[in-house]
C-alpha cells in the first residue's frame, strides 16, 4: 500500500465515522468537516512532530479535529466517547482546556494571529519546530486575517505555515475570495512561498506541508470542495448546517463503501 | 525588560518618543505591530502561550474596544498573563473627542472573567502597579493618563492589588475615587476633612474596605471619569450593610462629548471639580 493509499484508507474511515456521528449529535458543520479532513489527516499522521504546534483556525470543523485527534491516539476513547452528552467538554467548536487544542477558536479571523503569536515566540526563544493554521476561505475576509498576514510577512516568519481550506463556500454564499484571489492577496502581502494543492490529493498536501525549501511563511491554499469525499453531498450549502438523518447516513456509508 | 528576557512589548503605531529608547535596545521585543489592534492582541495571546510576558499599548478605546473579542477569547478565555495596558483614561484625551474618551472601559474590561482591572491614579503608582502584576498569571488591564499627571500622595509603599488604599482620614465624609481624577478627590477632601478611598484596583473589588471605612459616614461621594461604574460597585458593596448615609456621584453622564475641550475643562464642565464636590457634600449635609 502506497502512502497516499494508506491516507486515503483512514480518511475514508473517519469520513463514516464523522457521518455517523453527526447524525447522532445532530450537530452542524459536516461539509466543512469533509473539506478539511484530508490537509487534517495529512498533518496529524504524516507532518506534526513534538515541536510542531497546530491551531485549528475554522473552529467549526471541531468535530473533524476531534476524529483525526482521537486516531492520532492523542485524544482518549474515554474524551471522544463524551461527543454529544450534556457536560462534554467537546463542543461544535472546540473550547478551551482540551489536550491537543491550543485555543478556543470558533469565531474566524482569530487563528493566524495566534499562529503569530506562537511562532513568533518559538523563533525569539530559537526553538525548532513550525506552527501550523488551518483557515477557512470565508475567514480571509475578515479584517483580523488581513493584518495578521501583513504582520507575519513583515517579520517573515518562516516557521509558520497557513493552510486554507478553499472549499468555494462561505456561510450565505458562494466564497467572495476564490483561490486566484487569495493567492494575489497573499503574494501582495509579502508572502513568496505560495503553493496550490489538490485537496483529494494526499501526495500534493504531503509534498507541499513538508517540502524543506522554505521562503519566509508557507501559505498553501487547499482547493477542496465543501463535505468532499460524499459524492452525493458534495459542494451542497446545506451540510453547512444540516446533520444528516439516519436514512441519509445510511445513504452515505453504503456510498462509501462501494468505494473501498 | 532588562531582567526578563521573556518581556515582550507590543504597540498598534503608537510611542513616538516614549518607547524610542526600549526600541533601540531591545529591538527584537519592542514591536510595532502597525494599526493592527486585533492582530497584535491575538498574537499577545499566542506569545503568551509560549511563555512570553507580553504587554500590549494602544488608546483605550482601539485596542479594547476595536479588539474586544480578541481580548476576551485570545487573552481572558485561555487566561494568559497578557497586560493591556491603554492610554488616554477617561476624558483624558480632551479636545480629540468622544472617539479618543473612553468612559465605558471599567465595565467593559471588569466584566471579562479572569480579568484583573487596574486604574491607577498617579505615575508612580503606575510603576508600583505594574511591578506587582509580575506575580500575576492572568490577564491585567490597566488604564492609565496621558502622562503628565503629578504624584498625588506618598503611600505608594502601602498598595496592594487587589486592596483599596486610605489616603486621607476623615470622620464624615467618605470619598471613594478611581483613576486620574483622585487628584479632584484629594483637593475637594483638603476643604472638607473628608477621607479619601482610592479604588487602584477595580477588579477584584475591595468590598470589605468600602464597606469598613463607610461605617459611622454621613455622606459618601464617588468620583470617576466613567459614567457611573465606580458608583454602581461602591453602592453595591454597601448593599445590605446597614449603612445610612447620602450617596452622591460625581461622574460624566450617560452620553457621548459635543463639546470639544481641554480635559480639565470638560471635567469641571461635567462636574467633576472640587468646588463641585465640595459644594454639593456641603448641601448634602445642611
Amino acid at each position: 500500500m502506497t502512502n497516499s493509499q494508506d491516507l486515503s484508507k483512514i480518511a475514508r474511515e473517519l469520513r463514516k465515522e464523522l457521518i455517523v456521528k453527526h447524525m447522532q449529535t445532530k450537530m452542524a458543520h459536516i461539509g466543512s468537516d469533509f473539506s478539511c479532513l484530508n490537509a487534517l489527516v495529512t498533518l496529524y499522521m504524516k507532518v506534526l512532530d513534538k515541536d510542531d504546534r497546530f491551531v485549528l483556525s475554522k473552529g467549526h470543523a471541531a468535530l473533524a479535529l476531534y476524529a483525526v485527534l482521537h486516531r492520532a491516539g492523542i485524544m482518549s476513547d474515554e474524551v471522544y466517547g463524551t461527543l454529544g452528552q450534556e457536560g462534554s467538554m467537546l463542543g461544535e467548536h472546540p473550547l478551551y482546556g482540551i489536550k491537543g487544542i491550543e485555543f478556543a477558536t470558533g469565531s474566524l479571523g482569530h487563528g493566524l494571529s495566534l499562529a503569530a503569536g506562537m511562532a513568533l515566540a518559538k523563533k525569539l526563544n530559537g526553538e525548532k519546530g513550525i506552527v501550523y493554521t488551518l483557515l477557512s476561505d470565508g475567514e480571509c475576509q475578515e479584517g483580523s486575517t488581513l493584518e495578521a498576514m501583513n504582520f507575519i510577512a513583515r517579520q517573515q516568519l518562516e516557521n509558520l505555515t497557513c493552510i486554507i481550506d478553499a472549499n468555494k463556500w462561505q456561510a450565505y454564499d458562494r466564497t467572495l475570495l476564490p483561490a486566484d484571489k487569495l493567492e494575489k492577496e497573499f503574494k501582495g502581502g509579502g508572502w513568496e512561498d505560495i503553493r496550490q494543492v489538490d485537496a483529494r490529493k494526499f501526495d500534493e498536501l504531503q509534498s507541499a506541508l513538508t517540502d524543506p525549501k522554505r521562503r519566509g511563511p508557507r501559505l498553501i491554499i487547499s482547493n477542496s470542495v465543501l463535505a468532499m469525499g460524499v459524492k452525493e453531498m458534495e459542494d451542497q450549502l446545506q451540510w453547512h448546517y444540516k446533520p444528516p438523518t439516519k436514512e441519509q447516513a445510511e445513504q452515505f456509508l453504503a456510498s462509501l463503501d462501494k468505494e473501498e | 525588560m532588562e531582567d526578563d528576557k521573556d518581556t515582550i512589548l507590543l504597540t498598534a503605531d503608537l510611542g513616538w518618543a516614549s518607547f524610542d529608547q526600549l526600541r533601540e535596545k531591545y529591538p527584537d521585543r519592542v514591536l510595532n505591530m502597525g494599526l493592527s489592534e486585533q492582530a497584535m492582541v491575538g498574537v499577545s495571546g499566542g506569545m503568551a502561550k509560549m511563555g512570553k510576558n507580553v504587554f500590549v499599548y494602544s488608546i483605550i478605546p482601539f485596542m479594547l474596544y476595536r479588539a474586544f473579542e480578541q481580548v476576551r477569547d485570545d487573552v481572558c478565555y485561555p487566561d494568559l498573563p497578557v497586560r493591556l495596558v491603554g492610554t488616554g483614561a477617561g476624558l483624558s484625551y480632551g479636545d480629540a473627542g468622544s472617539t479618543h474618551h473612553p468612559f465605558e472601559d471599567l465595565r467593559i474590561a471588569a466584566a471579562l472573567p479572569n480579568m484583573t482591572v487596574l486604574s491607577p491614579s498617579d505615575p508612580k503608582e503606575v510603576e508600583v502597579l505594574t511591578e506587582q502584576t509580575r506575580n500575576i498569571k492572568h490577564p491585567v488591564y490597566m488604564r492609565l493618563g496621558r502622562n503628565g499627571e503629578p504624584v498625588l500622595h506618598d503611600k505608594h509603599n502601602q498598595i496592594r492589588i487587589g486592596k483599596a488604599l486610605k489616603l486621607t482620614e476623615g470622620k464624615e465624609v467618605l470619598i471613594v475615587s478611581t483613576g486620574v481624577v483622585t487628584g479632584t478627590a484629594l483637593e475637594a477632601a483638603r476643604v472638607l476633612n473628608a477621607e479619601v478611598l482610592e479604588i487602584h484596583t477595580f477588579k477584584p473589588f475591595d468590598e470589605e474596605a468600602v464597606r469598613k471605612e463607610a461605617k459611622g459616614k454621613s455622606v459618601i461621594a464617588t468620583v470617576e471619569d466613567c459614567t457611573g461604574a465606580l458608583e454602581e460597585r461602591v453602592a453595591k458593596a454597601l448593599a445590605g450593610a446597614g449603612s445610612e448615609y447620602k450617596p452622591l456621584a460625581f461622574k460624566f453622564p450617560d452620553q457621548f462629548t459635543h463639546i470639544s475641550a481641554k480635559s480639565e475643562y470638560l471635567l469641571e464642565h461635567y462636574g467633576i471639580s472640587a468646588n463641585n464636590i465640595v459644594e454639593q457634600v456641603k448641601k448634602a449635609m445642611a
